[in-house]
């Protein structure tokens, strides 16, 4: 017959608030089916991610009608106050909003904006936004 | 560190970069008829929260971006910070 674990978290108030000492550990119990022999687990908090936001993603499209993603771009996901940054080092451009969908998707704008722009204003850009053409037809085609 | 939109605006005046009212307020830094740095910053007049964001796409470092929000940068100085930087050639 398979074991029956049973996890149980110990030392919370009525509230819910942990009452462990340690605040970077929360301890748990793990008891067999049996009740014989409980055993301590202790799970260190830096273990886990503090919340559910990704530090990075992969961007797979921009979701134009003419302009596409060659292949798919790295995003770096960052806080700051309650906005979420979504940025792509590489070419220094961001696209921000109060969540993560919002964030990403202003940045979808913000490259197909900034890919039309220096696509008409090509004969005069200075030779960093020159550079910043030339990456960002690395990354971005038209259909 | 972060600013308002009001000290984006300094700066705009300052250097003066020309604009144009998107999705955002884009910004860009023009020289000798190039388009030498461009940023943008959203619309409304509150906290700039990714304010390093924009300092980077201007091309300063964080003094330089502290004096330019103190509007003690004109023009000429931010054109010479862009030649040291390799962003404008070296005047003639």
């Amino acid at each position: 017959m398979p074991e029956v674990l049973e996890l149980k978290q110990v030392q919370m108030s009525r509230a819910g608030e942990r009452q462990d000492p340690d605040p970077d550990k929360e301890r748990l119990e793990l008891y067999q089916g049996n009740h014989e022999l409980p055993t301590s687990v202790e799970l260190h908090r830096e273990d886990f991610p503090t919340h559910a936001t990704p530090e990075n993603l992969l961007l797979g499209n921009l979701n134009h009608p003419r302009l596409r993603l060659r292949q798919p771009v790295n995003v770096i996901i960052t806080r700051d106050d309650s906005l979420l940054i979504a940025s792509i080092p590489e070419i220094e451009e961001f696209g921000y909003g109060p969540h993560l969908t919002s964030a990403i998707e202003d940045l979808r704008q913000t490259l197909v904006e900034l890919f039309q722009t220096l696509k008409s204003e090509q004969s005069r850009l200075g030779s960093d936004i020159v550079q910043l053409w030339n990456q960002l037809q690395v990354l971005i085609e038209e259909r | 560190m972060n600013i308002k939109a009001r000290d984006f605006e300094h700066i705009v005046q300052k250097f003066q970069l020309r604009t144009r009212n998107a999705g955002d307020r884009l910004a860009w830094f023009e020289y000798e008829g190039k388009v030498i740095t461009r940023t943008r910053r959203s619309h409304g007049s509150g906290d700039l929260p990714f304010s390093d964001k924009i300092r980077g796409q201007l091309g300063l470092n964080e003094d330089e971006f502290r004096e330019a929000i103190r509007c003690h940068l004109s023009r000429d100085d931010y054109i010479e910070i862009l030649r040291k930087k390799g962003k404008i050639p070296p005047a003639q």
